[in-house]
């Protein structure tokens, strides 16, 4: 801690320089007074290190200024009465008599400096606090923005959108009403993928309305092998979640598991209100052993999302819930803030 | 001009679908079947030996990759897939022909026009005797790492077996196949393989020298450089089947 070290030692310094200039410039160059000065400046670059030394191990700096105001005084007190009794013989030399006045003047100086000293640590502690709180939040709106562009890149999956692409052509000429609202479904999926990532949050409705779509897609591909249900209580549509939290978890559901099956399964999308927390549920067909890597991060980066939203009570778990059943849990809190209405970005 | 006889391996049916009718306009490729799994489609490949397969990477089970893998010799390959880096990948480095679905129909004529002037006869005849035994012109499919080839087997010049697997020699690469030694001798061609000891078959038509060794063991000096020690055993054989 080199600026430490640098302000205590030009600090105490000149404090010395001072109390030996006054006593000189009125009764000239004397060496009890240089020697008081030394000593002074040297007794309080010691003492004053163990007094941080203190402060830190015993971490002062975490106390709340009631607490922290009286330990300072009195720590303040102690520090000068030791200086006091470290400069005493110089000082009874250069006070020849009549003691008690300035002795107490010089006491309640010293007292002044290390209450002064005590004044300059805690702010500079405090400033410097300040700018790593404004680095953390900083960094955390970079780890959204982060968060935001892979999951924007996940959810335009090029492999899905492409293999959707596919299935459309071969569609066109077999039903053309059918991939007419296939095209329309697609687009809308892209339009809500793009705006949605500028968002923090969205209502589960929009979000479930989003999930729809993917899954009309997906049935395309995979027609009878992709069976769906969704069963949602009314009062859970309003709860703000991260945009394609959903779409993602059902995403990696076929991904890992129903694609991965010759003749296909479920996919089940549950939502429940307990308390002020919504509790998603994606369940479907297939066994945790066939996760793969990507599932693995695209988990992790929903989950990272909700924390940076919703803090540590967000929560999201994957397990077996079955003999041939994999479940998706998620937990999202209600935000702290009023609900912003419909799809809006949040500050 | 003789047509080619596809399979069309692919697990969605409307991709199955669209392949077959931008196919229509080559008449040159016959459409023999379809299947939706690999295990499907290594069924039916028994019955229709296909020239050429139409091949999708990404499947529920097997991937077309494992397919490959998994079979003795394969026809001709277009692999196609809507997007999966690694395959892609794997096509790149290992010069294969794809098709990136939705599949242009000018890059499957241009992938057709390839089939058709592939120079080898498509369709290897094994002796009557032996109807699984494998040809020069069998073709199989090795892949190690991000690489794969399609290997014609009179292009390796050396099988060398390496525990459970088998090491093969070709054109400066040797890769791993997941057969043993043992497995593979019956099935190739012994007029074109000879096993000169337990550990290596060389391929007769890559030797370029013979040299007498000590005790009549015979070595043999391969075209890639690899120097093959006879047994005692099977350089007596080499001796009467060359005198022969």
């Amino acid at each position: 801690m080199r600026p430490y070290w640098i302000c205590q030692v030009t600090g105490w310094s000149l404090m010395g320089v001072v109390t030996a200039a006054i006593p000189t410039l009125y009764g000239g160059l004397r060496w009890t007074v240089v020697g008081r000065a030394v000593v002074g400046a040297v007794l309080g670059i010691v003492l004053t290190d163990q007094f941080r030394r203190h402060i830190l191990k015993r971490g002062w700096l975490r106390l709340s200024p009631a607490q922290l105001v009286p330990r300072i005084v009195v720590a303040s007190l102690a520090i000068a009465f030791a200086m006091m009794l470290g400069v005493l013989p110089f000082l009874l030399l250069i006070i020849p008599r009549d003691r008690t006045g300035p002795l107490a003047a010089i006491f309640a100086g010293h007292v002044a400096v290390i209450l002064g000293w005590s004044v300059i640590y805690l702010a500079v502690h405090y400033l410097r606090g300040l700018r790593g709180a404004e680095t953390d939040r900083w960094r955390l709106e970079v780890a959204m923005r982060d968060t935001e562009l892979r999951a924007l890149r996940a959810q335009l999956n090029p492999h899905f959108l492409f293999n959707s692409l596919n299935s459309l052509r071969g569609l066109v000429t077999e039903d053309s009403t059918r991939a007419q609202n296939a095209v329309t479904g697609l687009a809308a999926l892209l339009r809500f993928a793009l705006l949605s990532s500028r968002a923090r949050t969205i209502t589960l409705d929009r979000e479930l309305e989003a999930t729809r779509h993917y899954l009309e897609l997906e049935s395309l591909r995979l027609e009878s092998r992709l069976r769906y249900h969704i069963d949602v209580e009314p009062q859970t549509l309003g709860h703000l979640v991260p945009p394609m939290l959903v779409q993602t978890l059902v995403e990696n559901a076929i991904k890992h598991g129903i694609a991965r099956l010759a003749d296909g399964g479920t996919v089940r999308i549950e939502a429940r209100k307990r308390a002020h927390d919504l509790h998603i549920r994606v369940t479907n067909t297939g066994s945790l052993g066939s996760l793969g890597e990507s599932g693995g991060i695209g988990l992790a980066n929903s989950l990272e999302r909700l924390r940076l939203i919703f803090g540590d009570q967000a929560q999201l778990t994957l397990a077996a819930s079955g003999l041939d059943e994999v479940s998706c849990d998620v937990v999202v809190p209600t935000p702290s803030a009023p609900a912003v209405p419909d799809g809006t970005a949040q500050p | 001009m003789s047509r080619l006889r596809a399979l069309i391996v692919d697990d969605e049916r409307l991709a199955r679908k669209e392949l077959r009718r931008l196919l229509q306009q080559h008449p040159e490729i016959e459409i023999a079947g379809e299947a939706a799994t690999a295990r499907d489609a290594r069924k039916m490949m028994l019955d229709l030996e296909p020239d050429v397969l139409f091949l999708d990477i990404q499947m529920p089970g097997e991937s077309g990759f494992d397919l490959l893998t998994s079979l003795d010799s394969v026809p001709l390959i277009v692999f196609t897939t809507a997007y999966d880096e690694y395959a892609l990948h794997a096509f790149e480095v290992s010069a294969l022909d794809y098709l990136l679905k939705p599949i242009e129909p000018g890059r499957l004529a241009r992938a057709v026009e390839r089939l058709l002037s592939t120079p080898p006869p498509t369709r290897p005849t094994p002796p009557i005797s032996n109807p699984r035994q494998l040809t020069e012109n069998h073709r199989v499919f090795v892949a190690e790492g991000e690489r794969c080839w399609l290997v014609r087997l009179g292009e390796i010049q050396l099988f060398e077996s390496a525990g459970n697997s088998t090491r093969v020699y070709f054109a400066n690469e040797k890769p791993l196949i997941a057969r043993t030694l043992v497995d593979l001798v019956p099935r190739l061609d012994e007029r074109v393989f000879f096993q000169a000891n337990r550990h290596q078959i060389i391929n007769v038509k890559a030797i370029r020298s013979i040299q007498v060794w000590f005790g009549g063991r015979l070595l043999a000096r391969l075209e890639s450089g690899h120097e093959v020690t006879l047994s005692r055993r099977r350089s007596r054989e080499f001796r009467e089947r060359m005198t022969v």
